[in-house]
């Protein structure tokens, strides 16, 4: 193995979660989409690497959804960039969304948790 | 949505993903930078970990919803290099479609115009008619009472109205000579029914339209205000003369309101005069209704089933046993005619056999280019296009071949709808059949199209979508060494040999028959003899003014010098006439069952066997004394005898005829001559004396020592001056009635079949040349090998003739079954069509099989002087 620890700790992102990781990053306001990548990297302690083969075709997806809207603007280097933001509708989901993880995620740990009996087994 | 529209804003999507992109990028390798690289090293970079853009951009496209579109993009792309690569295939192959789908385009066309149009109006769905049915008499129009009774029936019906076909003599103005032309006469309501299609002035008011009021009005077709009166606004106003009354134009229907029948077109419209109302045996009104919306049709039948009862307690005179029904449009129309309907389901039947054949044709092709594209295929798969994607493109290609077919079909289509409209019907009345190329027959030979595409598409698009990448890849399309075929061809060619073989056993047969008609003798004179029609009533003639009129007509036409004989007849030879009459024959069922026979009858004068031509085989003609105040006699034909007097003489025996049963007493028998077509079986006809059964409507036949179409003229002029107010018709030689009336339906029913068959022909032909073409250069480099270890040339042409013969006997077999059912179905429906000619049915296999291997010659040849060295390098 010659690729070195923090490359090891990437982690796939969840199948499914692509679109709760994406519109919770831009629940603190609009941002691009290299913006975005960066963001959800950092964020994630350096665990999560978005692929840019999944991050624009799920950009693509939720703008036409509705979710998100997207206007070209000038970024602070004076670049031209295509922002993307929540729209009211995006918001919406968001939270259903960040429901339907909690209750997945409490599934899941309570699948994993093992019977007492078992242990002394 | 606009076409442009989608394209632009694909387009526009398609740069600002790019922009998208290019930005991420640079971004990416700014922060690289930073980080201390270079600045090729740090682009580098980003791009390796942005992966493949040309993937991101792929799937990124795919979330648009345009990637159909790109996709068909594509697909269009490679179906046009297909098609430019290969003009041989695809000129064959759009040439194919555009026969088939021309024969559709055509057969629909026409079909609609019998058939199918809607009539011009608003909703014509909710327009049906109502009839009334006997077990006698068949489905029959109403009478003025029973409309008016249906009228009140405000919880079903909207609107109720009423009309007949009715001709008169129709002057433009004051001394002009009267035509005769078809006008209708329609009750109250009838416009607001049809939409009130008016272009010009204004429908009938309340008081112009009650059944008795006189009726000064009258509206004009749009085709007669454009020939008579040159689309002048200034028409409204004036004064035409109808049957000798004066009428003021007060509307002008509009250009798409032909009428509501889909053969005869009114030139103009009347109010209905009734002269008693309450007279129930006078039913000549063809009554529409317009439904209320939401009512049922089975919810009208149980209502006019409840009205037929109390009408008939209340008129049983009139009304025993007399159902009323409703009809749709459709309905009604299969109902007048029910030939007609058979005989446009047969033709509809032939087209669909002809697209049968050509998709088959481009089917093969299709199935010889997917052999030679494997490779192609092979190569597209394992760059991982998926197995549905490369379906989707063969079909697409399908699809673009039938498109480019369908613009030919429609040509086609368009010039066979063009010669059916121009044919003529030899009579006065505005009858022809109006087919046009309207925007349902285009979208139905576009449907043909599609369905064709995806008939003949799909065959070939899974076989050559088939896995087997690696054999592909590796050996081109040689790898199955084995013999088997793929299983569609040859089951594809036979399949085309055989339609072929029905379709022309079918036109042969009618070639034949028709042959036989024109060797028939009608059994009645057709040269020198002149037609002149009238009707005396339309110029206001009682029934006694009316047989003075005719005294006076026949007096004066039978002193010219130039008049060998001059006679009057209700029927004209070779015209439906209806004068079909009931006959009684006293202790004998002529039908079991029934006591009484439906037998045409003519009113004719006593000059008018002698005048046409028809010999007496016994007993005498009719004599001048035969009048009202003397016996009533007949002269029945010889079928007539034959079938109801078992073969007797006849002469002396008597029957009754029609609803007021007159016994008649038979004095002679005329010879069997043919009445309505020369196709026709002998038919029982019976000859009343005209002053014993006269009748308003006569024709004048003439027999002239000189060639009436010389002498015509003033014949027509003679009899003019008799009364110029009295409106003469249907004037001309009876030689060119004959020839249109009688021969000129089979002929134009024979073009049209016999058209078809050749078209069947062509398209089998070339369907075989390519496929054994194909057959050659699947085969080069066996046939390499063969003539280098020392095979003969002829060996080699034998061999390849040999794969299309057997296919093609295969075909003939086949063929040959289905055409004897064919015939079956054809000699059942057309008597005149007689027994398979045996000469036939052995010369048309044996020229198609000869054709057959005539066709595969070319590629046979080619075949045989393969070049074996380089036949073994290319492949």
């Amino acid at each position: 193995m010659t690729r070195d620890g923090r490359a090891q700790r990437r982690l796939d992102v969840l199948q499914g979660t692509l679109d709760l990781i994406v519109l919770q990053t831009l629940s603190w306001g609009s941002m691009h989409g290299y913006a975005i990548s960066q963001s959800i990297r950092a964020r994630s302690g350096e665990r999560f690497q978005v692929e840019t083969g999944s991050l624009y075709p799920a950009l693509h997806r939720l703008e036409r959804q509705g979710w998100l809207k997207a206007e070209w603007r000038m970024t602070e280097c004076n670049q031209r960039a295509k922002f993307y933001s929540l729209t009211a509708k995006g918001k919406q989901q968001l939270d259903e969304e960040r429901g339907r993880w909690t209750e997945f995620r409490a599934a899941i740990e309570q699948l994993l948790e093992r019977p007492a009996g078992e242990e002394t087994a | 949505m606009n076409i442009r529209r989608v394209f632009w804003r694909f387009f526009q999507r398609e740069r600002e993903l790019d922009d998208e992109i290019e930005f991420h990028l640079r971004m990416a390798a700014r922060e690289h930078m930073e980080r201390g690289d270079g600045e090729r090293e740090a682009r580098n970079s980003a791009r390796r970990e942005f992966g493949s853009v040309t993937f991101a951009r792929e799937i990124t496209r795919e979330m648009w919803g345009f990637a159909s579109l790109e996709r068909l993009r594509q697909d269009l792309r490679y179906a046009v290099r297909l098609l430019v690569r290969n003009p041989m295939f695809a000129l064959t192959s759009i040439l194919s479609l555009a026969l088939g789908i021309g024969a559709n385009t055509a057969m629909f066309g026409i079909s609609e115009a019998i058939l199918l149009r809607p009539l011009a109006i608003p909703e014509p769905q909710d327009v049906m008619l109502i009839k009334t049915q006997t077990p006698t008499a068949g489905f029959e129009d109403l009478a003025f009472a029973e409309l008016e009774e249906l009228r009140k029936r405000e919880e079903l019906f909207e609107c109720v109205a009423g009309g007949h076909h009715r001709g008169v003599a129709f002057a433009l103005g004051q001394d002009a000579t009267p035509r005769w032309r078809l006008g209708m006469a329609v009750t109250a309501d009838f416009f607001s029914m049809m939409g009130a299609p008016l272009a010009r002035g204004r429908a009938f008011l309340a008081e112009e339209v009650k059944p008795t009021a006189p009726a000064p009005v009258v509206i004009l077709s749009h085709r007669l205000w454009r020939t008579q009166f040159g689309a002048s606004d200034s028409a409204i106003g004036t004064t035409v003369r109808i049957n000798g009354t004066a009428h003021t134009v007060i509307g002008v229907v509009s250009p798409e309101f032909t009428g509501v029948d889909t053969l005869m077109h009114p030139e103009f419209y009347v109010p209905v005069h009734v002269e008693e109302p309450e007279d129930r045996r006078i039913r000549n009104l063809r009554v529409f209704v317009r439904v209320k919306p939401g009512v049922k049709e089975e919810r009208i039948e149980a209502e006019l089933a409840v009205m037929a009862k109390s009408l008939e307690s209340e008129f049983p005179a009139t009304n025993r046993n007399r159902l009323i029904t409703v009809q749709t449009q459709l309905e009604n129309r299969i109902n007048q005619s029910r030939a007609v309907a058979a005989v446009v389901v047969m033709l509809m039947g032939l087209a669909l056999l002809v697209l049968a054949v050509a998709s088959a044709n481009v089917a093969g092709l299709l199935l010889a280019r997917g052999r030679v594209r494997m490779r192609e295929m092979a190569v597209r798969a394992s760059i991982g296009a998926g197995r549905l994607r490369l379906v989707r493109q063969m079909l697409t290609e399908s699809l673009m071949l039938a498109l480019l077919g369908a613009l030919g079909g429609i040509a086609v289509g368009y010039s066979v709808i063009q010669f059916v409209s121009a044919i003529q019907v030899p009579t006065d009345t505005p009858i022809g059949i109006d087919a046009r190329l309207d925007s349902r027959v285009f979208l139905f030979s576009l449907g043909v199209s599609c369905f064709s595409a995806f008939c003949f598409g799909l065959a070939p698009a899974l076989q050559a979508s088939r896995p087997g990448t690696v054999h592909a890849l590796k050996g081109g399309a040689a790898p199955r060494r084995n013999r088997r075929r793929p299983w569609g061809r040859n089951a594809l060619v036979a399949a085309q040999v055989a339609c072929t073989l029905v379709l022309l056993v079918a036109s042969a047969a009618f070639l034949d028959g028709f042959r036989k008609m024109l060797v028939v003798d009608p059994g009645l004179r057709t040269s020198g003899l002149m037609m002149i029609e009238f009707d005396p009533p339309t110029a206001g003639y009682s029934a006694q003014q009316t047989r003075q009129f005719y005294r006076r007509l026949l007096d004066t036409v039978r002193a010219d010098g130039d008049v060998v004989s001059a006679a009057l007849s209700r029927c004209v030879p070779f015209r439906p006439n209806f004068t079909d009459e009931p006959v009684f024959l006293a202790g004998s069922e002529p039908e079991p069952g029934k006591d009484s026979v439906m037998v045409s009858a003519n009113p004719v004068d006593e000059a008018y066997f002698q005048t046409v031509g028809i010999p007496l085989m016994r007993g005498r003609p009719f004599v001048p004394t035969d009048d009202s105040s003397s016996k009533p006699v007949a002269i029945i034909n010889e079928e007539f005898a034959e079938r109801y007097f078992a073969g007797e003489s006849g002469i002396g025996r008597t029957f009754r005829y029609g609803e007021s049963r007159t016994q008649v007493e038979v004095v002679g028998v005329a010879r069997n001559v043919k009445y309505l077509s020369l196709a026709e079986l002998p038919q029982p006809y019976f000859y009343l004396p005209y002053l014993q059964s006269p009748r308003s409507r006569m024709t004048l036949f003439v027999h002239t020592r000189s060639d009436p179409r010389l002498t015509g003229d003033r014949l027509v002029r003679l009899v003019q001056s008799l009364d110029p107010s009295q409106p003469v018709f249907n004037t001309r030689p009876f030689q060119e009635f004959y020839e249109m009336g009688a021969l000129g339906p089979s002929r134009v029913a024979l073009q049209m079949i016999t058209a078809t068959g050749i078209v069947g022909l062509l398209l089998a032909l070339v369907g075989i040349y390519g496929l054994v073409t194909y057959n050659v250069s699947r085969q080069t480099r066996e046939i390499g090998i063969r003539l280098a270890v020392g095979a003969r040339r002829g060996q080699v042409v034998g061999q390849v003739i040999g794969q299309g013969l057997v296919v093609a006997l295969w075909g003939c077999a086949l063929g040959g079954v289905a055409a004897y059912f064919t015939f079956r179905g054809l000699a059942a429906a057309l008597s005149g069509l007689g027994a398979l000619n045996p000469l036939v049915a052995l010369v048309v296999p044996v020229l198609l099989v000869l054709l057959t291997v005539l066709a595969s010659l070319p590629a046979a040849l080619r075949a045989a002087w393969i070049d074996p060295v380089r036949a073994l390098r290319t492949e």
